[in-house]
């Protein structure tokens, strides 16, 4: 009878490896879905409510009225100009209604993050490019050559496409390049969403104005709806307002002046 | 005395006057001062947005950061968001009691910043904070507080990417729900399917005990509120149609019902399933009022009529009939009254199921040897096809009404799951470790 030889039984156990392994991999490969009652625990109501810390309601939020402020610049240093005396009588010697962005509250009722101590409430600044209205006048009149603190407006070298401003004379032609100026930077920032059903009828109107330094002030939607779509697409419309800032650069005239602009998704999205 | 009455009545004309002037002189100003625009170009882009959830669990686990990802993950999958990688934050962690740092969150770009904490508090249960920040208007969107048991974590970062979803675009969430589906498994010629549910992001994915399991399921339907499932068991001389109740575990077969009965769909207000029946070479659509067993057949005829599909008032339903010779859709009163073909055009259309809106039907379409999914307008016409490939069918809409998921197979492949958005731009798998078919989107839950 023929003897094994050793390189018959390492091969002989080289297989019984191989074989030993195989059924330990079987073994080990793990049940494709645990087989059970699927535990479908309705969890208990999870309704909104105000936080101890954070005295905002949902309220609140829901009508957000005012519309919140950019961060407040702090107020330049030169010295407090004299306080006009107002006599009853002469309303025009009042200064103009335009103010600048005073220190807004805390909009949400939050502590702030930064430790800074209080301000008090009670001294509050005159703005400081107030003046009477017969100078707003001048002001609007004045080419941006006359404003030395500011750059004068870029002159445009991008597509007009897509914006179309009114409100101007025909001596204004340069604030009226300045404005698509601004409404290009802001279309630049403005997310639209076109494939939600109802955002193409959304046309916010945006009212807002520039503070001297280009902070944007008082951004109020004024075509105000209920309906969730609108209040999606006015959020973007006012984040484009507010992502831009400061706006510097731009002439004088556009500054301190109401400016409401619409933003037409359904002109936009009718491309799309 | 008519002297002093005199000067005091033109004294008092021009005070008048000069009010007059007062209060009119700023609204001609400001009406003349404004300056006016319109802006209709913008951006086509996912919303730049931060989710900053923070908390630990008691055996250590990052909580805070699980529910965060979750989040993240229903926001980016939807198409409108992209969620920026929490490497970037400046601010860490930031408090959910006080306001973000703005200029943080400006720098990375975020547009918008959901930052909270979760917890687990003295009753044991856990609660989540959150707020929604517009960080360029540096405002609160929203503000909740959540709670749950601790192991249904993940319907709480469902329902908060649900609320972040429907203030940011409008439209209802759809996060927290579930699938339902056959999850098949084994070689083609002798698959195993068994009737699976899990959420709709692909987790928690089990079997459900049903019977015909380890025999053939298929077709399964949620109910109107997500609590019953009607599925079809097949056996090798029957095919019966049952109902499973998830709450309670119950089932039941639908009657004594002579021949094979499959495509069962419940009616939208749950009193009501419709279904087919095939027997002597026909298939017939059948109504059972549940409550009754009431049984009632609303088409005749030697054809293959199947799929029915109720419209959202329950008024119409959507069916595939092949009595024009291919099968095409068309559309019944649900009294079985005033039939009328809504597809027309080349290839064969099957499958239809009505919009939750009501307003649009999905359907399959087969044609030059490939599967489409699309939509049409609920009264046909506007047909458009979403997605297209080797095969592909099953259609089942998002309980918003915007999503469509279905199943896709591959030559020689096992079945896959895949949701399209109903304008065909925005497409992905859904994830399942096997083999996946015949999914139904549940409403949501409550």
């Amino acid at each position: 009878m023929k003897k094994f030889g050793p390189s018959f039984l390492v091969s002989l156990l080289l297989h019984a490896g191989l074989i030993l392994l195989a059924l330990i991999s079987l073994q080990l490969n793990p049940p494709p879905v645990k087989v059970a009652s699927v535990p479908v625990t309705i969890i208990s109501d999870m309704p909104s409510r105000q936080m101890a810390e954070a005295p905002v309601d949902e309220l609140a939020v829901k009508t957000p009225e005012p519309i919140p402020q950019p961060e407040p610049v702090p107020p330049q240093p030169t010295p407090e100009p004299p306080q006009p005396v107002p006599t009853p009588v002469k309303p025009a010697a009042k200064p103009a209604p335009a103010k600048p962005a005073a220190a807004p509250p805390d909009k949400n009722g939050m502590k702030k993050a930064d430790p800074t101590p209080v301000k008090k409430p009670a001294p509050k600044k005159p703005a400081p490019k107030a003046k009477p209205k017969d100078d707003l006048l001048s002001r609007l009149a004045a080419t941006p050559s006359q404003a030395p603190t500011r750059r004068q407006a870029r002159a445009s070298t991008q597509k007009t496409a897509g914006i179309s401003a009114q409100g101007f004379g025909p001596a204004d032609a340069g604030q009226k390049t300045a404005l698509d100026e601004l409404m290009r930077r802001m279309q630049d920032n403005w997310i639209v969403n076109c494939d939600v059903p109802g955002s193409r009828e959304v046309n916010p109107q945006i009212k807002f104005t520039l503070s001297p330094n280009g902070r944007v002030m008082q951004a109020q939607w004024m075509n105000r709806r209920t309906d969730p779509v609108w209040v999606a697409g006015a959020n973007l419309a006012l984040a484009a307002v507010n992502k831009g800032q400061p706006y510097a650069g731009l002439p004088d005239g556009l500054y301190n002046r109401p400016i409401t602009f619409t933003f037409s998704a359904e002109q936009f999205c009718r491309g799309q | 005395m008519m002297t002093i009455l005199s000067y005091n009545f033109q004294r008092a004309a021009v005070i008048l006057m000069g009010v007059v002037a007062l209060f009119c002189f700023p609204l001609v100003a400001n009406a003349q001062d404004e300056l006016t625009g319109t802006i209709s170009q913008g951006v086509l882009k996912p919303l730049p947005i931060a989710i900053a959830i923070s908390g630990n669990e008691a055996s250590g686990g990052d909580l805070g950061d699980k529910i965060s990802k979750v989040i993240m993950n229903d926001l980016e999958s939807s198409g409108y968001f992209a969620p920026i990688n929490p490497a970037a934050f400046i601010q860490q962690n930031p408090d959910v009691a006080v306001q973000p740092e703005f200029a943080s969150w400006k720098t990375i770009n975020a547009q918008y910043l959901s930052n909270g904490r979760a917890f687990v508090d003295a009753d044991g249960r856990l609660q989540v904070d959150f707020r929604l920040w517009d960080i360029f208007s540096q405002n609160q969107l929203l503000g909740q507080s959540l709670t749950a048991t601790p192991e249904n974590w993940r319907r709480i970062a469902h329902k908060i990417a649900d609320a972040i979803y429907e203030k940011l675009t409008g439209q209802e969430g759809y996060f927290d729900t579930r699938i339902v589906f056959v999850a098949e498994s084994g070689y083609k010629t002798a698959r195993v399917k068994h009737l699976a549910i899990m959420d709709q992001d692909g987790a928690n994915p089990s079997y459900l005990p049903v019977a015909g399991n380890n025999t053939k399921v298929m077709t399964p339907r949620f109910s109107a509120d997500s609590q019953e499932i009607a599925y079809m068991a097949l056996t090798a001389d029957s095919a019966r149609i049952y109902i499973y109740n998830l709450e309670t575990g119950r089932q039941e077969a639908v009657g004594q019902i002579k021949g094979m009965a499959f495509a069962p769909r419940f009616s939208p207000d749950g009193s009501k399933l419709a279904f087919s029946v095939s027997q002597g070479g026909a298939t017939q659509i059948y109504v059972m009022d549940l409550r009754t067993r009431a049984l009632t057949r609303l088409t005749s005829g030697g054809f293959i009529n199947t799929s029915p599909s109720f419209s959202a008032d329950g008024s119409t339903i959507a069916f595939t009939s092949d009595r024009g010779g291919s099968p095409q859709i068309y559309l019944m009163n649900a009294n079985g009254g005033n039939v009328r073909r809504i597809t027309f055009g080349g290839g064969s259309y099957s499958t239809p199921v009505y919009s939750p809106k009501g307003d649009q039907i999905a359907f399959t379409k087969q044609s030059g040897g490939r599967f489409s999914i699309g939509v049409m307008d609920a009264g046909g016409g506007n047909a458009r096809l979403l997605t297209s490939s080797y095969l592909e069918e099953g259609p089942t809409w998002a309980p918003n009404g915007r999503y469509i998921m279905f199943f896709r197979e591959s030559q020689g492949g096992n079945p896959s799951l895949w949701m399209v958005e109903v304008t065909g731009r925005i497409e992905r798998a859904v994830p399942y470790p096997g083999g996946a078919s015949d999914p139904a989107w549940s409403p949501r839950l409550k």
